[in-house]
C-alpha cells in the first residue's frame, strides 16, 4: 500500500509549494494512472514516492514504512528494494550493455538480487528471462550499443530493469511519450501484463489523457494536489 | 558484486566510454610525472656522480682562482684553468714531509671531444673514486712509453678503440677544427674499467707525452719553421715546465689545514689548495637555487596536469546528469555518486603515474647513452626509490583530493536534480 498524508513539498524554500496533497492512497497490486499537464508536478510526486526528495510536512508511507522517517541512506536502500522506475526516455546508461543495464538494481539491492536468484538462478538469467518477456531477442541485440536501439526497445529494456528482482511498486513517468501510437499501446499492454503477473502496484503518470482508458483507476493530479501550480 | 564494486566498475566503464579525453588526461599526467621523476633522477644521480668522482684526496691544488672553478676543471673536466702552475712549485710543495703522494694533472688537449689528461703512473696507483676504490684495468696496462695512452671506459666504448690502436690528439677542446698533433700519434696501451665518473670520458697520457707534442709549439700554435719529429723528441729531456693542477694525499689527516695554509701562503706563485668535500658542498649550495627552481617548475607542471583532469571531469558532469539520475533510481546513494567521481580521478591519476613511470624508463633507455656521452652523467636503471615512491603517493593523494571537487559538485547536482532526467 502507498499512502500520502498532508504532504507539502517545495523545491526551494522561496518557491510556492509544488505539491500539497492532503490524502492519497493506492492499495497494493493496483494500477493507477495519474494525469496532469506539463509542469503540474507529476515527476515531483514520483520523486517524493521514491524518497529522492522529502516533503517539508506530511508522511509518505509505503507498505508500513514511513519513508520520511528514514535516514537518507536507508531511504536509498528502501527505494531500490521496493520500487522499479521507468522514465520518459534515455532510461539506459549508454556505456553499459543491455544486460548490465537490466541487472543494475541487483547490485544496489541485496533483496532484489536475492529474489532474482531465487527465481532464475542468477541475476543475468533473470534479466534474460525478463528481456524475453518484453519481446526482446537478446541474441539479436547482444553487443549492440544501447544508444543504437530504437526508443521502443530501450523503453522495454527499462521495464525489464524495473521488474528485475520483483519490487512491490513500479513507477512509470511518461514512459510512452517518446513512442508512436502503435508501439505505445503494445508497450502499455506488455507493461500492464507483467506488472499484474507479479502483483506489483503501478503508478503511471502522463499528460496524455488518451491512455486513461487503459487503467482501472485514473485520477487527474489536480484532484489530489491542492497546491496551485506556480506555473 | 556488491554496490561498492558496482561503483568501481561503473567508473571504469564510464572512463572507457570517454577514452579519448580520459586518454589525453592520463597522458598529460604521465608527462608531468615523468618530468618530475626525471628531474629528481638527474638531480640525485648528478649529485651521486659528483660525490663519487673523487675520494681519498686530501687537497686539490691549482692556480689561485675560485675553489669551485678549481674543483670543476681539475676533477670534473668542466671549464678551463685560467692559469697554470709551475713544475717547480709542484716539486717544492710535494717534497714536504707530510705529503704521502701527489698526482700532477695537465689539461688542455682533446681527442674527438674527449679530454686528454697528462699525468704519471702515480695516478693509477693513488687515485680513488666512489668508496675509496682503485682504478682497474679491463685491458692493457699503465704507460711505459711517452706516447702511450690509457683510455676511460666510455672513450674506448664510444670510439671503439682497443689496445694498440693509434690516436692523434687535438690541441684545445674543440670537437673538430682544433689543430692536430698528428705528427706525434699516441698508442692505446690500456683501458680502464667503468667508474661512473668523468674519468670514463678521459684519455690519460704521460706528462712527457703532453710535453712532447707541444715541444714545437708556443702560445697555442705551432712554431713556424720548427718541426720536431716523434723520433727526435724522444732524445730530448721532457720535463714539463707547467701543469694545470695536482692532487695531494697526506700522511695524516691532522695536517690537512696546516698543509692548506702553507700552500695558500706559498710565496713564489699564487696557489690555491682546497678540500674536495668543502668545495663540493659549496657547489651544492650554489646549485641549490637552480635545483629548487627546477623542482618548483616540475611541481607546477604536475599541478597543471591535475587541473587538466579537473577540467575534464567537470566538463563531463553536465552530460552525465542523466547517468546520475538513473543511478539514483536504481538505488545508488549520494555517497556512491561522490565516490564514483573520486574513483575516476584516482583511476586517471593512477594510470597517469603508471604510464609516467613507464615513459621515464623508456626515456632513460633511449636517452641514457646520449646523456652519458654528452654530459658524462650515467643514469642508472634502478627501481623507484623510497623518495620517488613518496612523491608518487603525494601526486596520487593530490589527485584524489582534487577529484573531490567535481565529486562534490556532482553530489550537489544530483541532490537537486533528484530523479528528474534532464537532457
Ligand atoms: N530539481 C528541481 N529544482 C527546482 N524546481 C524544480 C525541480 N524539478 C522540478 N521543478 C519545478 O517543479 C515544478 C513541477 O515540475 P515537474 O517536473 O514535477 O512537472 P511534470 O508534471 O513532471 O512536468 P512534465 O510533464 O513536463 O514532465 C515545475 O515548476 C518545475 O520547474
Ligand atoms: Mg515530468
Amino acid at each position: 500500500m502507498i499512502e500520502l498524508q498532508s504532504i507539502i513539498f517545495r523545491w526551494r524554500p522561496s518557491d510556492c509549494p509544488t505539491l500539497h496533497i492532503p490524502q492519497f492512497e493506492v492499495p497494493q497490486g493496483e494500477s493507477v494512472f495519474i494525469s496532469g499537464p506539463s509542469g503540474s508536478g507529476k515527476t515531483t510526486l514520483l520523486n517524493l514516492l521514491g524518497g529522492v526528495v522529502v516533503p517539508e510536512e506530511g508522511k509518505v508511507t509505503i507498505g508500513d514504512q514511513d519513508i520520511t522517517a528514514l535516514s537518507n541512506q536507508a531511504r536509498d536502500t528502501f527505494r531500490v528494494d521496493n520500487i522499479g522506475f521507468i522514465f520518459q526516455q534515455f532510461n539506459l546508461i549508454p556505456f553499459l550493455s543491455i544486460l548490465e543495464n537490466v541487472t543494475l538494481p541487483g547490485h544496489f539491492s541485496s533483496q532484489r538480487r536475492q529474489n532474482s536468484i531465487e527465481r532464475s538462478g542468477s541475476l543475468e538469467a533473470d534479466a534474460k528471462r525478463l528481456l524475453a518477456h518484453m519481446d526482446l531477442d537478446l541474441n539479436e541485440l547482444e553487443g549492440r550499443a544501447v544508444s543504437l536501439m530504437s526508443t521502443g526497445q530501450q523503453q522495454r529494456v527499462a521495464v525489464a530493469r524495473a521488474l528485475l528482482g520483483a519490487p512491490r511498486i513500479i513507477i512509470a513517468d511518461e514512459p510512452t511519450s517518446a513512442l508512436d501510437t502503435d508501439t505505445r499501446m503494445a508497450f502499455l499492454d506488455l507493461l500492464s501484463k507483467e506488472v499484474e503477473a507479479v502483483n506489483a502496484t503501478l503508478i503511471f503518470v502522463s499528460h496524455d489523457q488518451s491512455l486513461a482508458s487503459r487503467f482501472k483507476r485514473s485520477i487527474p493530479l489536480e484532484d489530489i494536489n491542492t497546491a496551485k501550480g506556480h506555473q | 558484486m556488491n554496490s561498492a564494486s558496482a561503483i568501481v566498475s561503473l567508473s571504469v566503464k564510464s572512463l572507457a566510454n570517454r577514452r579519448v579525453t580520459a586518454g589525453l588526461t592520463v597522458f598529460a599526467i604521465a608527462l608531468s610525472v615523468m618530468l618530475l621523476l626525471g628531474v629528481e633522477k638527474v638531480r640525485t644521480e648528478a649529485k651521486a656522480s659528483f660525490s663519487n668522482t673523487i675520494s681519498g684526496t686530501d687537497l686539490i691544488v691549482g692556480a689561485r682562482s675560485g675553489g669551485i672553478q678549481l674543483l670543476l676543471y681539475s676533477v670534473f673536466r668542466i671549464g678551463n684553468a685560467t692559469n697554470n702552475i709551475s713544475w717547480k712549485s709542484y716539486k717544492k710543495i710535494t717534497d714536504a714531509p707530510y705529503v704521502e703522494w701527489a698526482i700532477p694533472l695537465s689539461l688542455g688537449d682533446s681527442h674527438r671531444g674527449f679530454r686528454v689528461l697528462g699525468t704519471n703512473n702515480d695516478y693509477f696507483k693513488y687515485y680513488r673514486y666512489g668508496r675509496k676504490q682503485n682504478l682497474q684495468f679491463v685491458d692493457g696496462k699503465e704507460f711505459q712509453d711517452i706516447f702511450d695512452a690509457v683510455l676511460g671506459a666510455d672513450v674506448a666504448e664510444s670510439l671503439g678503440y682497443r689496445v694498440d690502436d693509434p690516436i692523434t690528439v687535438t690541441h684545445g677542446l674543440g670537437q673538430t677544427g682544433g689543430i692536430n698533433h698528428k705528427d706525434k700519434p699516441f698508442q692505446v696501451v690500456g683501458i680502464l674499467a667503468r667508474t661512473g665518473t668523468p674519468l670514463d670520458r678521459t684519455i690519460h697520457v704521460s706528462l712527457q707525452g703532453t710535453e712532447a707534442i707541444h715541444i714545437d709549439w708556443r702560445g697555442g700554435s705551432p712554431l713556424p719553421g720548427m718541426k720536431v719529429t716523434a723520433e727526435e723528441v724522444r732524445q730530448l729531456k721532457l720535463n714539463p715546465k707547467t701543469i694545470t693542477a695536482f692532487l695531494i694525499g697526506l700522511e695524516s689527516k691532522l695536517s690537512i689545514f696546516k698543509a692548506q695554509r702553507q700552500i695558500n701562503q706559498y710565496r713564489k706563485e699564487p696557489l690555491l689548495a682546497i678540500l674536495p668535500g668543502v668545495a663540493l658542498q659549496e657547489l651544492w649550495d650554489l646549485m641549490g637555487t637552480a635545483e629548487a627552481a627546477l623542482g618548483v617548475i616540475s611541481l607546477l607542471v604536475v599541478g597543471t596536469s591535475l587541473l587538466v583532469m579537473l577540467a575534464m571531469l567537470f566538463s563531463s558532469l553536465n552530460e552525465r546528469r542523466r547517468e546520475m539520475a538513473i543511478l539514483r533510481s536504481v538505488g545508488a546513494r549520494m555517497t556512491h555518486i561522490f565516490s564514483m567521481l573520486v574513483i575516476e580521478a584516482g583511476l586517471l591519476v593512477g594510470a597517469g603515474i603508471i604510464v609516467g613511470v613507464a615513459l621515464l624508463y623508456a626515456g632513460l633507455f633511449i636517452l641514457q647513452p646520449v646523456i652519458n656521452a654528452k654530459f658524462g652523467l650515467f643514469l642508472s636503471f634502478d627501481i623507484i626509490t623510497l623518495r620517488d615512491g613518496l612523491i608518487l603517493l603525494g601526486i596520487f593523494v593530490a589527485g584524489l583530493l582534487s577529484g573531490a571537487i567535481p565529486a562534490y559538485h556532482a553530489y550537489r547536482q544530483s541532490l537537486s536534480d533528484g530523479m528528474i532526467i534532464r537532457v
